[in-house]
């Protein structure tokens, strides 16, 4: 039961952060050409990439609640910087960025370091539950 | 004006996790969708996880990214200082390890 807690909530985290990754780049580029038309179509079609990114907020807030709910707060929280780990897939992967020593071996220390926390705790969940 | 955002930014990663902490509070008896909408901790943690977010914002306008991006990476240790006092949680070697790691990862992708 405890570890089917926390697989749920490192699931969960994960997808939070899938969509908050998504969500900062669509709000960045659609509030620096935010336009204001007097029509609601127009209002919506032009700004479709700022309503997108908090689209994306939202979702990615909401994911955040429910993976605290099953998970520890230190634990979860943490796990929030595997956005990190997406951001610089992105832009190797789709941005055709400089692959730099010192940025690679920032991700790879991320990642161990998410590695570490998702593989800690059951017990501290335990005691919890059973209060 | 350095000092100042240094200081917003700790300020913002504070609120960040105080913010956090509330809404794990709010989670624990929620059952149905209105036991979250209608729910004051989560509105309360959304709240000032919305005000970490303006201290940061007003913090990147005086204060290069690089700097400030690392120092909001402290936020894990305040959510794990926050998470071991008053949800009782134990932060283990392993855990404190991993934040440690985070932290350092987030500073050398933040630097280069």
């Amino acid at each position: 039961m405890e570890k089917s807690n926390k697989t749920k909530a490192i699931v969960l985290i994960i997808i939070c952060t899938l969509f908050a990754t998504a969500a900062q780049p669509l709000y960045k580029i659609g509030i620096s050409r935010l336009s204001l038309s007097n029509s609601i179509i127009s209002l919506i079609t032009e700004n479709i990439a700022v309503i997108a990114g908090l689209f994306f907020y939202g979702l990615a807030a909401i994911f955040l609640i429910f993976a605290l709910k099953y998970g520890e707060l230190s634990m979860t929280m943490p796990l929030m910087a595997t956005s990190y780990i997406w951001v610089f897939i992105i832009s190797i992967v789709f941005l055709h960025e400089k692959l730099s020593a010192q940025k690679l071996s920032g991700t790879l220390s991320i990642v161990a370091g998410i590695y570490l926390i998702a593989n800690s705790g059951y017990k501290a969940e335990n005691k919890i539950k059973r209060r | 004006m350095r000092a100042i955002a240094i200081i917003l930014t700790i300020a913002s990663a504070a609120f960040c996790s105080i913010g956090s902490l509330y809404l794990k509070k709010g989670t624990k008896k929620a059952k149905k969708a209105s036991d979250y909408l209608f729910n004051k901790k989560i509105m309360l943690g959304m709240s000032i996880y919305l005000a970490a977010t303006v201290l940061y914002l007003v913090a990147l306008r005086m204060e290069e990214l690089s700097v400030l991006f690392s120092i909001s990476a402290t936020q894990y240790i305040f959510t794990a200082v926050l998470a071991k006092n008053f949800e009782k949680e134990r932060i283990t070697a392993k855990r404190w390890a991993g934040i440690m790691l985070i932290i350092a990862g987030i500073a050398l992708i933040s630097i280069s």
